[in-house]
């Protein structure tokens, strides 16, 4: 969080990680803001997720890869990856991107996914991703008949030799 | 007389209300509920929640808790 006062009408950034474990299925996890006045405030936020295996063959759209991964050695320059999404279901899917780290990534996607067919997700780093290294996520929504979101994690380091790469 | 008092004492209690709610911070959020969906196991994902101040005095000593 970037800021721990807040000035009438001002806002301030909360940026909230969150680890999915090994065990599958649905998990929720809170996060607590206290604030203080003549006595303490909280307010607490809720995070969801569906955890599935890094291989899903309980849903009908198939990702690959399950995570993308900048990581470089010291001195070279991350490249731009690809994500694919390939619609093994029989309805058409409208893809939306709904949250990603726009400070440090750019993303550009189609709209339509059809049964049958393939789509290509680029993801491009920013000149400004950090040195010490960055752990985000991007999230897509796919729309059918019913709405289904998807995160992938985005990853970079930095290492000063192949074998430190992670 | 009776409707003076009661007058009275309603605006007394209005008062006070309206007082007690002059100067005071109250925080809002962007959204309270942030719903990730499908995601690989042993995964860091991150999502960035907006605090705003809508109250009418400084809002102080903001921390954050995890369990």
């Amino acid at each position: 969080m970037k800021k721990t006062e807040l000035a009438i009408g001002d806002s301030t950034e909360l940026l909230v990680s969150y680890h999915s474990g090994i065990a599958p299925g649905r998990v929720n996890k809170y996060a607590t803001i206290s604030y203080e006045d003549t006595t303490t405030h909280t307010q607490r936020i809720t995070l969801h997720a569906q955890v599935v295996p890094k291989v899903d063959t309980t849903f009908k759209v198939e990702l690959s890869p399950s995570t993308l991964d900048f990581s470089v050695i010291k001195g070279e320059k991350p490249k731009e990856k690809k994500l694919y999404l390939k619609n093994e279901d029989k309805e058409k899917y409208n893809v939306s991107l709904v949250d990603y780290p726009k400070e440090y990534f750019k993303i550009s996607l189609g709209k339509n996914l059809k049964p049958g067919k393939s789509m290509k997700v680029k993801v491009k780093p920013k000149k400004n991703l950090p040195e010490e290294g960055l752990k985000r996520s991007l999230t897509l929504e796919l729309e059918g008949e019913e709405k289904t979101k998807i995160t992938v994690p985005l990853v970079y380091n930095t290492a000063a030799t192949t074998s430190q790469k992670k | 007389m009776k409707l003076k008092s009661l007058f009275l004492i309603v605006s007394f209690l209005f008062f006070s209300f309206s007082l007690s709610q002059a100067g005071a911070p109250k925080i809002d959020f962007s959204e309270r509920v942030w719903d990730f969906g499908r995601t690989p196991q042993k995964s860091t994902l991150t999502h960035i929640f907006w605090i705003k101040n809508v109250g009418s005095d400084t809002l102080k000593g903001i921390s954050v808790k995890t369990p």
